[in-house]
């Protein structure tokens, strides 16, 4: 599904990562994970565009992406984007920001039928009878949801979330991950998840990477990462005991 | 021989000077001295004395050690000359900031011409234009500026023509407040006074709401979902813009010239006489030369208010000194524009 290979990107002249390779297959869970400051985000960036790499190659569904994407590019309908700040439109009720990637992208198309596909959406969050209200009007794990219903309403390939679980209490953060995996499940679309927060990680990830000092760290399974012998990847599901 | 001199107990914010001197004053009689910390408090102001003291009279103080480890602390990384950041020099910094200064003229010109680009574009591609949002636009822009640019217009057409009237009256001129009156509304205030309400106004909170879209992700998950973010925020901006603009400026120039009427009135002028020398003085020229800056103005504030909102970076701080910059730069680029104007036509 995404291949990377010997991505290096960062900010001007400081460099945050170098020589980062992965490959994520169709469907799978894939949490991006470390300290804060290891460059998880300016990962998920590098590949979406937002801060294109410097050097090193990003392969989506085997064809090669090079930002910046030509204007007739169909990798931004393919893909879907959780950001950490949920990132609604505060002008548009949620209705109007679920549906806004079809409008946008199809301006022609029939408004009922994009209002339909959205409230579709936003009944497999949970969120249907909330559909007229504002951003501004929802509690931060609605505003969650309802922005997993934009991510989701062109039906993307693969799911982009950035720190989900920023913000909530463990018991709204623990039925998002419930969600994701039951979305993730019924409809088989790949996860790339940003994350640090280890209970999360544990109900939620497959396949981990794990970044520390501009690397890759850790790059395996969840079980083979919980079993690893390299110090920093054991501290980190296991903080109280291997720290000072 | 070491004396010991006693911690008070209850060194607070309010009595910590008085303290310090105190203390001083005791450390300073004698030759080497040791702290009896046993009945002080160790709070921070107690430690902040003892560390003023101790820079003061360091020589002299006998400091036990796990005292001292209580007392002082240390920085994270001590600075060094390998971490000291290197002075850049003259030459090197200057060059820097003029090119600095040159990326952000490049960047501003490239929002202009890609809006007015992306406007275009828009009359015949839709794609990325929300519905009815010109009209919004149009409604906040103009129709709820209406009442700030009619008041202030006829408040300044009305001192103006005062001013002169008196001036004129002087030379039994009074007749002409009329032909100054339109003249210089049409001319000049009514297009100026319109713009510089409107950067106040509205171009601070395009800032405003563009910057606190770029500090909420708003910007990027537009990126993101394949929308140009020019194109989505600006283009019916830029068209409510430019419908509203001429419209306020002509409202402007009606009001301005209301304002002339009434001092003519107290001049005892009457209304026909004032009409007939207004229509005289009118010229389809200055209207359309009006219509015209009207809309350069437009585009002006409204690149700046975008340009602003979008080099935004951090948070709620960043948004509001875009906010104030935004004024200031589009006042300043409007006057400017209106200036050159001035001499394009009337020189």
């Amino acid at each position: 599904m995404l291949r990377a290979e010997n991505i290096t990107a960062g900010y001007g002249k400081n460099v945050i990562l170098e020589d980062i390779s992965f490959n994520i297959e169709d469907g799978e869970r894939f949490v991006v994970l470390g300290e804060s400051g290891c460059g998880k985000s300016t990962l998920m960036k590098a590949i979406v565009g937002l801060n294109p790499p410097t050097a090193g190659k990003i392969f989506f569904k085997d064809e090669e992406i090079v930002h910046p994407l030509p204007e007739d590019s169909d990798f931004y309908k393919k893909i879907g984007i959780l950001y950490q700040s949920s990132a609604l439109m505060t002008s548009l009720s949620l209705e109007e920001n679920v549906m806004l990637p079809i409008i946008m992208h199809y301006p022609d198309f029939d408004t009922k039928i994009a209002r339909d596909m959205a409230d579709e959406k936003l009944a497999m969050v949970n969120l249907y009878n909330h559909r007229e209200k504002y951003p501004q009007e929802l509690s931060g794990g609605m505003k969650k949801r309802g922005a997993l219903a934009r991510a989701l309403v062109m039906d993307p390939d693969i799911i982009f979330f950035d720190e989900p679980q920023a913000g909530l209490d463990p018991v709204t953060a623990r039925d998002l991950d419930t969600l994701f995996i039951k979305l993730n499940e019924q409809l088989k679309t790949t996860y790339f998840i940003v994350t640090h927060e280890l209970l999360s990680i544990k109900r939620t990830a497959q396949k981990v990477l794990m970044l520390a000092d501009k690397k890759v760290l850790f790059y395996g399974t969840f079980d083979e990462a919980m079993k690893s012998d390299i110090f920093k990847v054991k501290r980190f599901f296991n903080v109280d005991k291997y720290s000072k | 021989m070491t004396e010991k001199i006693k911690i008070p107990s209850d060194i607070t914010i309010d009595n910590c000077e008085k303290v310090y001197l105190e203390l001083s004053k005791a450390v300073s009689k004698v030759d080497r001295v040791e702290f009896d910390i046993s009945e002080a408090t160790l709070n921070s102001v107690t430690k902040a004395v003892l560390r003023k003291l101790s820079d003061a009279y360091g020589e002299k103080l006998d400091i036990a050690e796990d005292i001292r480890k209580e007392i002082f602390y240390h920085e994270d990384e001590p600075n060094t000359d390998e971490n000291m950041p290197a002075k850049e020099p003259f030459l090197e910094s200057f060059g820097e900031k003029l090119i600095k200064t040159g990326d952000v003229i490049y960047y501003f010109c490239v929002i202009m011409v890609d809006m007015l680009f992306y406007s275009i574009e828009s009359l015949y591609n839709r794609k990325f234009i929300l519905k009815d949002d010109t009209t919004k636009n149009a409604y906040y822009i103009g129709y709820k500026a209406v009442p700030i640019v009619s008041l202030l217009a006829f408040l300044i057409g009305f001192t103006i023509a005062l001013q002169a009237a008196i001036q004129l009256a002087k030379m039994g001129g009074q007749g002409y407040i009329a032909m100054m009156s339109t003249m210089v509304m049409t001319k000049e205030l009514g297009p100026l006074i319109t713009a510089i309400i409107i950067a106040g106004r509205t171009g601070s909170s395009i800032a405003a709401e563009i910057g606190t879209m770029v500090v909420m992700e708003e910007v990027d998950a537009l990126k993101t979902m394949g929308i140009k973010p020019l194109k989505f925020l600006l283009v019916p901006k830029f068209w409510a813009f430019t419908l509203v603009m001429p419209v306020l400026t002509l409202i402007a120039d009606i009001a301005g010239i209301f304002g002339g009427f009434i001092v003519a009135s107290a001049y005892s002028i009457p209304a026909g006489s004032f009409i007939t020398q207004m229509i005289e003085s009118l010229e389809f020229a200055d209207i359309f030369w009006g219509t015209v800056k009207s809309i350069s103005f437009a585009a002006v504030i409204l690149a700046v208010g975008s340009f602003k909102g979008l080099n935004v970076r951090g948070g709620a701080d960043a948004v509001g000194r875009a906010t104030t910059e935004s004024v200031v730069v589009s006042i300043f680029l409007v006057v400017a524009i209106d200036a050159i104007f001035s001499l394009i036509l009337y020189t």
